[in-house]
């Protein structure tokens, strides 16, 4: 396509009326993004009714739902906890599980690296379905019900997260690798030294995407544990639920509380989160 | 990522509750029409147009109750429970009477997200250990529960205790539903039955008889018609019937026309092998909601829970639904101020119909798991929560009849009653035929598959998938038997 009429690039050149339409469209997308959220609030403000409409009433707003909701269900922060330490647990230990086994397939070059890394991949394709009767008799006659490790140890390794980092390794040119081992550098400090601060779109990317999984599981935590103390947010939150009639104010109120933790690491994770699934896309 | 949808992200998640939500206001053709359509049928004075937002209202608790601790030196009974939400509370207000009525058992009640989860769990436990000692089982659940093997029959419990009179005073709907093989296999504990919830209000408007409670199908064609309520544009402000799947209702109109779901009998003397739900009443009955569909006087719903919402909102006359839900929909209607006035009637039936309805709900079962005293604290408070002051209590607190036939002389009960009249439709139709197999319900190992295959069928013949209501019904039995047949095949060993 060619242009004929000049294009200004820079701002300044730019027509008041191009950027006012950009922006009238950017807040548009937002609010589009935003909307489940912006509804929620709208829901549980409005008091325990079974129709709720689109907007609140101004004067008539029920703030107070958010504290009821710590009031009536003291364990709702202690869910929170759990969630919120499996997560990040599971996440860091798949950061590194996955970082190692991604480096022995890309740097080592041993023999029977491709049956591992089809291994690994393998287990994507087995869905968890198929495992979690498994699991759970494994985790249980190791005693491990309502406990940290029971939430924990079936996560900490990844098939994708070793995929998606041994091809991110991949594309760190050869060289460097070399370099570093004529300087005498071990493959462990070469790994986390040189390797993993250049992968940080990567690893961000992995991370956040365990972390997010992770908080959010269902049926794991609801199978392992047993005792109210133990749940974890999402399995916990369930009792907002109504049976049989449907009132949402309670329910959106706790889903505001435990969705806090997510949105907060989307916010800080973002940048890296769209580096990282861009990074290579144009240049490789 | 996509191998397990219950994974997804939070905010997907809080999306997809979102739309359940509000599919409804946006489900509706012109949402912002609708105060036009409600003030010409509200008199005057209550006017409130849906565009007037409601005042919240103090409801009842919606919220769980906190639970009282537990005594030292007392035993621990671990029970299940599926029922979340405002009924949810009253569970657990029932176990803090029992835990503050003695100091020897303590109950534990464990939410367990839904009736699904919690047999799925029991499921998983039952190879990996950790049984509850008592849990709350929905009916679907019956012969499931039986097939286990960990489970105490509650007849023999009644019948060691000499409490025999208890069996005799059990609702005899509620009785033969739990009963298989004249045996009573786990006390009742919130029973309920399926209604045709309608506005009376529109029935005035249209000048029918707003207290019928016996509709033939050709009723319900007709007052979805005459209900049905065009604005002044011609855009449809309430459609006459709303509806959405619904697995359970399908089995109440074969129970009505004297239909077996399972073969042999029902499963009620021997195994079900074969579901035989494939018949001409449920294809007629599937044809009668698709006839509405199609002359646009009723809407079919993708989600469930709003035909609910359009029925408390005025937005449409009809609605199927449980009588647990009658306390809901009426305390929505009031702090809504939408002005429909709740009337229920019996599930609708061809003339020559003699049968009628099965219950729904859940019952209490006492596991094997730990030893005689677990067992016999488990057993205590099954039968605190089923007396009959405990039994008026809850129903008088949710939209579940007692399961005690002395209930209704207690006070909590009358009134009750006379708070909510519908309640008494209900209660007259569970008694308006004597117990056979056909109303006390079909059960097998595989009843909630075959539910859901139902309803499978209903939406591939609703939104035109299959052609004929019989050949949607005919692939769905075909699937529900294989499934069946796969999960008989398994006991044999």
């Amino acid at each position: 396509m060619t242009a004929q009429k000049p294009f200004p690039r820079n701002g300044s050149g730019r027509s008041r009326a191009t950027v006012v339409i950009q922006y009238v469209l950017l807040v548009a997308a937002s609010l589009l993004v935003i909307f489940p959220l912006l509804i929620s609030i709208s829901v549980a403000l409005q008091g325990p009714v079974v129709a709720p409409n689109l907007l609140p009433t101004p004067g008539n707003l029920d703030f107070g739902i958010f504290a009821q909701v710590f009031r009536d269900e003291p364990n709702l922060a202690r869910w929170i906890l759990n969630s919120f330490v499996v997560a990040t647990v599971v996440t860091m230990g798949v950061i590194v599980t996955s970082s190692l086994a991604a480096y022995a397939l890309s740097h080592a070059g041993f023999a029977g690296q491709a049956i591992v890394l089809f291994l690994a991949l393998g287990t994507l394709m087995i869905p968890f379905e198929a495992t979690i009767i498994p699991n759970f008799l494994f985790i249980s006659s190791l005693k491990l019900r309502n406990s940290f490790p029971g939430l924990i140890i079936p996560f900490l390794g990844s098939g994708f997260g070793i995929f998606m980092l041994r091809q991110y390794f991949l594309t760190i040119p050869r060289e460097l690798y070399d370099a570093a081992r004529i300087d005498g550098c071990s493959d462990i400090r070469y790994l986390f030294s040189i390797l993993a601060p250049l992968s940080m779109p990567a690893l961000a990317t992995l991370a956040i995407y365990t972390f997010l999984n992770t908080y959010n599981q269902y049926y794991w935590p609801l199978l392992i544990t047993d005792t109210t103390e133990w749940r974890t947010t999402q399995v916990g939150i369930s009792i907002f639920r109504s049976a049989e009639y449907q009132v949402f104010n309670a329910q959106m109120a706790a889903n505001l509380i435990v969705m806090l933790p997510t949105l907060a690491l989307l916010v800080l994770g973002q940048r890296q989160l769209v580096r990282g699934l861009t990074a290579g896309a144009v240049k490789g | 990522m996509s191998n397990n949808f219950r994974v997804m992200s939070l905010p997907a998640l809080a999306m997809t509750m979102m739309v359940a939500a509000c599919a409804a206001p946006t489900a509706a053709p012109a949402p912002t029409q609708a105060p036009a359509a409600a003030a010409p049928t509200a008199a005057p004075a209550t006017a409130a147009p849906a565009a007037v937002p409601a005042t919240p209202v103090p409801a009842p608790t919606i919220t769980p109750v906190p639970l009282v601790a537990q005594p030292a030196g007392s035993t621990k009974v671990v029970f299940w429970y599926g029922l979340g939400g405002q009924l949810g509370n009253v569970v657990r207000q029932v176990v803090n009477k029992y835990n503050q009525s003695q100091q020897k058992c303590f109950v534990d009640p464990v939410f367990q997200a839904s009736y699904d989860d919690t047999i799925n769990k029991i499921n998983a436990s039952l190879a990996g250990g950790g049984l509850p000692n008592v849990a709350q089982v929905f009916d679907a659940g019956t012969q499931r529960m039986i097939d286990t093997k960990k489970i105490v029959p509650v007849q023999d419990l009644l019948e060691r205790d000499k409490l025999t009179d208890v069996l005799d005073d059990l609702e005899p709907a509620v009785r033969g539903y739990y009963s298989v093989g004249g045996k009573l296999y786990s006390m009742p504990f919130n029973s309920s039955t399926a209604m045709v919830y309608y506005n009376k209000k529109a029935f005035k408007d249209a000048g029918l008889d707003p207290e019928k409670k016996i509709w033939s199908y050709d009723d319900v064609a007709a007052f979805a018609k005459a209900t049905t309520h065009k604005d002044a544009a011609g855009k449809v402000d309430r459609i006459g019937i709303a509806f959405s799947r619904g697995g359970w209702f399908v089995e109440q109109q074969l129970a009505v026309h004297e239909q077996l779901l399972v073969e042999p009998g029902n499963g009620r003397t021997e195994r079900g092998t074969k579901f035989v739900w494939n018949n001409d009443i449920a294809a007629k009955w599937f044809e009668l909601l698709k006839k509405t569909i199609d002359d646009g006087t009723g809407r079919y719903y993708q989600n469930a829970a709003d035909p609910q919402a359009a029925f408390v909102k005025g937005e449409a006359a009809i609605h199927f639904d449980s009588i647990a839900a009658l306390r809901g929909i009426v305390g929505g209607v009031e702090s809504n101020k939408t002005g429909v006035d709740v009337g229920v009637a019996y599930m609708p039936r061809l003339p020559d119909a003699k049968g009628r309805t099965i219950i729904g709900g859940a019952s209490l079962w006492l596991t094997t798991e730990g030893g005689k005293e677990l067992q016999d604290c488990g057993w205590d408070f099954m039968k605190f929560a089923s007396t009959s002051e405990n039994q008026a209590f809850f129903s008088s607190n949710t939209g579940y009849y007692p399961t005690r036939r002395s209930a209704y002389a207690l006070d909590d009960m009358k009134t009750a009653l006379a708070k909510y009249p519908q309640f008494q439709v209900a209660i007259d139709q569970i008694r308006s035929a004597p117990a056979s197999a056909f109303n006390s319900g079909g059960i097998s190992g595989t009843f909630l598959p075959s539910r859901l295959e139902v309803e499978k069928a209903q939406d591939e013949f609703w939104s035109g998938k299959q052609p004929t209501a019989k050949a949607a019904l005919d692939a769905a039995a075909k699937r529900a038997n294989d499934l069946l047949d796969e999960y008989n095949s398994t006991l044999k060993k």
